[in-house]
């Protein structure tokens, strides 16, 4: 039997009413938020990608000028050691600013591993025990021969 | 309801009329991308890419010790773009104050309707600093590459020079300008909206090479200097000096008057271009008679200590009459040589025929260039036996009717002093590359022309020249030397005879003439001052070799000039206190050692002994020898006599001449 209700005059309420889930719907927003984000962050990526290509770029470029300047000041630098060490100029400077003379042939002496060997070397001064010490003791010790090599 | 018909017809309308904006930007997008998308990427990478084409770098010259003589650095060059020029007047006035550029060839520069002037090509510094202090719109600057010479003028010839654009038009520059200059390279570079590069694409420049010569550049600057000292007294129109290292061929030196500096080249006659050392051709007179010798010596026709008819200095050769400078008589031919005489030559040159002595001419080297690898090197002059007159026999045994190059004389001195081998002379040792390593490695090329047996007994006579013939000025300080003077009288252009008074004075020799190792030709040209003889010139190689064998660590091999010490004791006072070795208070040089104390063997007398003799008497004696030369010991150091330790080197001189 058919239940009769005034509902002109009931009062209902409605806070205790609970919406039936709606799974799909649920997955249908998780499924799209997911992708936007996905979408978002890939964006995010590529765009972040760019920015660092960019910046790296400009960076090597930076450094790539950098070598380049300062392999030229090498250059620049090289140019005047050699200036400096022309043959001319220490020539001169020798000769007019410290006084030096070119040596006499005999003034010379080779120092080469096939050169005469000739020359005398003294023995380092060695000291004597006071026992020992006598007047020849003041007569020059023989030197010795040196290899100059 | 009516109120909702209004509202639904705006909402129409408001989307109608975003459908056409969309549509409107879908359509250009569409004419964007689709339609008209070639024509804006290629317009976009106009703008954004940008290819520049880089200069190769040209390779840096050394010398043999690595001493840089010709290097190339990045300098500033000036250009405009005309169109972007606001004030015309204000650019050039300005322009030409800074760079001294003319007012005119400025004003005409940019009014022109090119899109690229170049204002002033690879300025200097201050000159680049100034003009970008100014600010001048549409004037730019553009990196390029400036060859500099930083020793100036040293060895000019042998550099050569380079144009404005980096191609090489004298000396190595210009022989070796393939594998200096290097191959360009190109770069392909991104800009953003702001012009700055952020990316770049390279196809790598190809370096030039670089040369390692064989020239050092301080036996250079000795040449140069006692070059340029001997022009400052005789003031010739022309010199020339070259040093050789005579067992392999390598230039050590080679200098020129007039000369000039590389840098400015410009700024010269172009005669002072003009490497004379190996494309003047003079006739070399005396020093020529080496080869007439070698080839009586070398086909057995004379011997040196053979006795020569001079006929008192005058001989009839087919009709021409020959004098020499004095009247000799009987003369060896060793003392042919070390007095110089012309009949004494020419009765050697008839000895050995037309045929076989213009064989011998031909294998010195004569007649044909010698290979050097420097640009305009002349052959010289010299007629096939077939050609020559009657008389041309006796004139070419005095070095007359045939030309040379002072390089073609050095090297057949420098085969006197090897021992018989012809060396072709060269100047570059290696092209590398800094990267990639050595490209090419030039060896010593030589062949033998005259035996050793002979070439030792020219070394001989041509030693005594300078001991006791006409080169005695040529003496060297503490080293043997031997060579041969020429002079040469030179053919007036107008009357084709001989000068009285133009001369070509030269002396060509070697030193140590024990164990050479150099071998120098000094010529000079026109002397207008000093005697116009070889001997004059004798001086010259003097001071070369001095300063050279010096430079090189060559001990002096006479004997008297051998370094030897000497120990002064400073006198101890008598004092009872314990005595200690004495100090050495002073070294005396210069002083032969009176009494050497020291060691426990005596040196032998190996004067007069054979090198068998000498090597078995210095075994007994528990020494080693160093020989230099062959034939007869003739002096030793230390003397004999002397006390040295077990072991030490004795150095024994050889020669195969007799008492002189």
């Amino acid at each position: 039997m058919p239940i009769d209700i005034d509902y002109r005059n009931r009062i209902v309420s409605n806070n205790n009413v609970v919406r039936e889930p709606d799974a799909k719907s649920h997955r249908d927003y998780i499924v799209v938020t997911v992708m936007a984000s996905v979408f978002l962050l890939g964006l995010f990526a590529y765009g972040w990608q760019h920015y660092r290509w960019y910046q790296y770029g400009y960076r090597i470029e930076a450094a790539q000028k950098k070598k380049e300047q300062l392999s030229e000041v090498g250059r620049q630098l090289l140019l005047e050691r050699a200036s400096l060490r022309s043959p001319q100029r220490i020539d001169s400077m020798a000769r007019r600013d410290l006084g030096m003379v070119v040596p006499a042939p005999g003034q010379l002496v080779t120092l080469r591993a096939d050169a005469p060997l000739t020359i005398p070397v003294p023995q380092p001064p060695q000291p004597v025990p006071p026992q020992e010490a006598s007047a020849d003791a003041v007569q020059p010790q023989p030197a010795a021969l040196a290899s100059k090599r | 309801m009516k109120k909702d018909k209004l509202l639904a017809k705006r909402v129409y309308v408001v989307i109608v009329i975003m459908g056409l904006w969309a549509a409107a930007i879908g359509a250009r997008l569409y004419f964007l991308h689709v339609v008209h998308s070639a024509d804006y990427k290629a317009a976009a990478e106009r703008q954004q890419q940008r290819v520049l084409e880089v200069s190769p770098r040209r390779g840096v010259i050394y010398d043999r010790n690595g001493n840089e003589l010709a290097i190339s650095i990045k300098v500033d060059s000036v250009f405009a773009v005309p169109n972007e020029i606001e004030d015309l007047n204000k650019t050039v006035v300005k322009l030409a104050a800074l760079t001294g550029v003319p007012k005119a060839e400025l004003t005409q520069k940019l009014r022109s309707s090119r899109s690229f002037v170049w204002i002033k090509r690879k300025a200097s510094g201050s000159q680049a600093e100034a003009i970008r202090k100014a600010k001048l719109p549409g004037v730019y600057f553009q990196k390029e590459d400036m060859r500099y010479y930083p020793k100036g003028e040293l060895a000019a010839h042998v550099l050569g020079y380079v144009d404005i654009d980096e191609k090489g038009l004298g000396g190595l520059e210009y022989k070796y300008n393939g594998s200096i200059r290097g191959e360009a390279g190109r770069v392909l570079f991104m800009t953003d909206a702001r012009g700055r590069r952020f990316n770049s694409v390279e196809e790598p420049v190809a370096p030039g090479a670089n040369l390692v010569t064989t020239i050092d550049e301080n036996i250079q600057y000795i040449v140069e200097k006692e070059l340029k000292a001997a022009v400052a007294h005789m003031r010739p129109k022309g010199a020339s000096a070259i040093v050789m290292d005579p067992k392999s061929g390598e230039i050590l030196a080679m200098a020129n008057y007039p000369t000039f500096n590389p840098n400015q080249y410009g700024d010269y006659d172009p005669v002072a271009w003009v490497n004379r050392s190996v494309h003047h051709t003079y006739e070399p007179g005396s020093t020529f008679k080496i080869v007439t010798t070698a080839s009586a010596l070398e086909e057995g026709l004379a011997d040196p200590n053979e006795l020569i008819d001079c006929q008192m200095g005058k001989i009839n050769v087919f009709g021409r009459i020959v004098r020499d400078h004095k009247p000799f008589g009987l003369l060896t031919v060793s003392q042919i040589i070390e007095k110089s005489s012309d009949v004494g030559a020419i009765k050697l040159a008839l000895r050995v025929g037309n045929d076989r002595f213009a064989d011998y001419i031909d294998r010195m080297g004569f007649g044909k260039p010698t290979g050097i690898d420097l640009p305009g090197e002349e052959k010289g002059l010299s007629k096939p036996a077939s050609r020559w007159h009657k008389s041309s026999v006796g004139s070419i045994a005095m070095g007359q009717e045939i030309g040379v190059t002072p390089l073609q004389i050095v090297r057949m001195v420098s085969t006197v002093a090897n021992g018989g081998i012809l060396y072709q002379p060269y100047v570059v040792k290696r092209v590398q590359h800094s990267e990639n390593g050595i490209l090419n490695t030039t060896e010593a090329h030589g062949q033998r022309v005259i035996s050793s047996e002979t070439a030792a007994q020219l070394r001989d006579m041509l030693e005594m020249v300078v001991t006791d013939g006409t080169a005695t000025s040529g003496k060297l300080e503490g080293y043997t030397a031997a060579g041969k003077t020429g002079t040469a009288q030179k053919i007036e252009e107008e009357t084709r005879r001989y000068s009285p008074t133009k001369h070509v004075a030269s002396f060509a020799g070697f030193a140590p003439a024990s164990n050479p190792a150099v071998s120098i030709i000094v010529m000079v040209d026109e002397p207008v001052y000093g005697r116009h003889h070889g001997s004059n010139v004798a001086p010259v190689f003097k001071r070369i070799a001095e300063n050279v064998l010096r430079y090189m660590s060559v001990p002096p091999d006479m004997p008297s000039y051998a370094p030897q010490y000497t120990i002064k004791e400073k006198k101890q006072p008598r004092r009872k206190e314990p005595a200690v070795t004495p100090r050495l208070t002073q070294v005396v040089a210069m002083q032969p050692a009176d009494t050497p104390e020291f060691g426990d063997v005596e040196v032998p007398d190996f004067r007069g002994k054979s090198l068998r003799q000498v090597t078995e008497d210095s075994q007994k004696a528990g020494l080693r020898v160093q020989s230099i030369g062959s034939g007869a010991a003739i002096a030793q150091m230390p003397p004999p006599g002397t006390n040295v330790s077990a072991g030490t080197r004795v150095q024994v001189r050889f020669s195969s001449r007799v008492d002189k």
